[in-house]
């Protein structure tokens, strides 16, 4: 920033006082680097100023809305296309996912637990699916299939996406949305129309119940019956199906 | 292609598909946000060239950290147009050139005369948010426009108001610090507990 002057000033010991009144400054990125380092220092030292400078700048970073919607040049749009194309290399579908925990064999009791539940899903799926759900589509080689995530009494705790690419035997790509959630370790549980099932990858909840997930699996999106979110013990959380 | 599918996606969706590589998903979301993220550079630097190659940029960080958006953290919207305000704000670091007119900036709020129910806005996060900026005294509502969405240092907002630097801080976290208690949310995730 500007204030160039300050640059060859030794760094200020700051207290907690000084640190409060320039955290909306730091929050809000608008310090000069000599400044930013000094409260910065004193943060990482004081857990209360480390949690005061991440509250103000949540709010600081929300006050970008404010910004009006304002149309780009023409080409904007291909330009940012082409970019990103080149970014990631001509043929684009395998990039490195979110990292996950290794894929764990399926257990023999969790597969009867799980074919219990598809059962059950089978006979209640009227209530189970939310009215949102379901979305089946084919564009040629290219299949799509959206659901929410409910729970038996019909709460919502997400959705799930399965995206085929080229090759819809072989090329799938499933994200997972979940919310609501307790924290802990989940599972994600593929389904498979001959009633076996596949425990895909777990994933750790924290405290704020949510999270976004994306991996590639094997199966073709045909072959996909339903999808589940299961607790580390297995007890089936939440649950999707496509329709028939 | 599946694009018209992907339309149907919520953006944390969308992230999660881009952070696989899917160019489908990415210009679902481009098409979706690039107004936004291009209207917030043009505020910030008044320049439509380094506004289109700023959220150009914007685009190719969010495709590339698109499995690091945390959503206990902030909206995707949010999350966003954070990248454009930093790749503005480094840019302003190395040539600030702009003038602000702070009257132009505080148009961009709702008048005391036009609640924002009026204008059909007060559920939505932006709408939240202009209501509690719209109530806050004129001269702590000016401050904190200057340093959020022109990225004036409190020093320049001193010499453009008129006031002493250590009054332009004080009006600047008294803003922030009302913002933060009536827009976040009750819980926003910190890494330790208030002491």
């Amino acid at each position: 920033m500007p204030d160039g002057h300050q640059h060859n000033v030794p760094n200020p010991v700051i207290d907690c006082d000084g640190f409060d009144a320039s955290v909306a400054e730091l929050a809000l990125e608008i310090l000069d680097s000599a400044e930013r380092d000094a409260l910065l220092a004193h943060a990482a030292s004081c857990a209360r100023c480390t949690a005061e400078l991440h509250r103000m700048s949540a709010a600081a970073d929300r006050l970008t809305l404010l910004a009006p919607d304002c149309e780009p040049p023409v080409g904007f749009e291909q330009r940012v296309m082409e970019s990103l194309h080149a970014q990631s290399g001509a043929v684009t579908h395998h990039r490195p996912v979110r990292p996950v925990r290794p894929v764990r064999p399926v257990r023999v009791w969790q597969l009867v637990a799980a074919a219990v539940v598809l059962f059950a899903v089978g006979v209640t799926v009227g209530v189970l699916v939310h009215r949102q759900s379901g979305s089946v589509a084919e564009d040629g080689h290219n299949e799509f299939r959206y659901a929410d995530l409910v729970d038996p009494v019909g709460g919502h705790h997400g959705s799930v996406s399965l995206v085929a690419g080229n090759d819809p035997s072989t090329d799938v790509v499933l994200t997972m949305s979940l919310l609501n959630l307790a924290p802990g370790e989940y599972h994600c549980v593929v389904h498979l129309a001959d009633g076996s099932t596949v425990d895909v990858a777990s994933w750790p909840i924290g405290d704020g119940g949510a999270g976004v997930w994306a991996l590639p699996v094997s199966n073709a999106i045909g072959e996909i019956r339903a999808v589940s979110v299961q607790d580390d013990v297995g007890s089936t959380i939440a649950m999707t199906d496509w329709p028939k | 292609m599946w694009t018209s599918h992907a339309q149907r996606l919520d953006d944390g969706a969308l992230l999660g598909a881009m952070a696989t590589g899917d160019h489908a998903a990415g210009e679902v979301f481009v098409r979706r946000h690039q107004r936004t993220v291009y209207g917030l550079a043009f505020t910030l630097c008044r320049d439509s060239r380094l506004a289109e190659d700023l959220a150009q940029q914007t685009f190719e960080r969010v495709w590339k950290h698109a499995e690091s958006y945390d959503p206990r953290r902030a909206s995707v919207k949010v999350w966003m147009l954070t990248i454009t305000r930093r790749l503005c704000i480094d840019v302003f670091r190395a040539n600030r050139t702009r003038p602000t007119d702070p009257v132009e900036l505080l148009a961009l709020l709702p008048n005391e005369r036009q609640s924002v129910e009026d204008v059909g806005i007060a559920r939505t996060e932006v709408g939240l948010l202009k209501g509690v900026l719209a109530g806050l005294p004129e001269d702590q509502c000016r401050v904190l426009m200057l340093a959020s969405l022109a990225g004036h240092t409190t020093a320049e907002i001193a010499e453009m108001e008129g006031i002493p630097i250590g009054t332009a801080k004080t009006r600047l976290r008294t803003a922030l610090m009302r913002v933060r208690r009536e827009v976040l949310p009750a819980a926003v995730p910190v890494e330790v507990d208030d002491a």
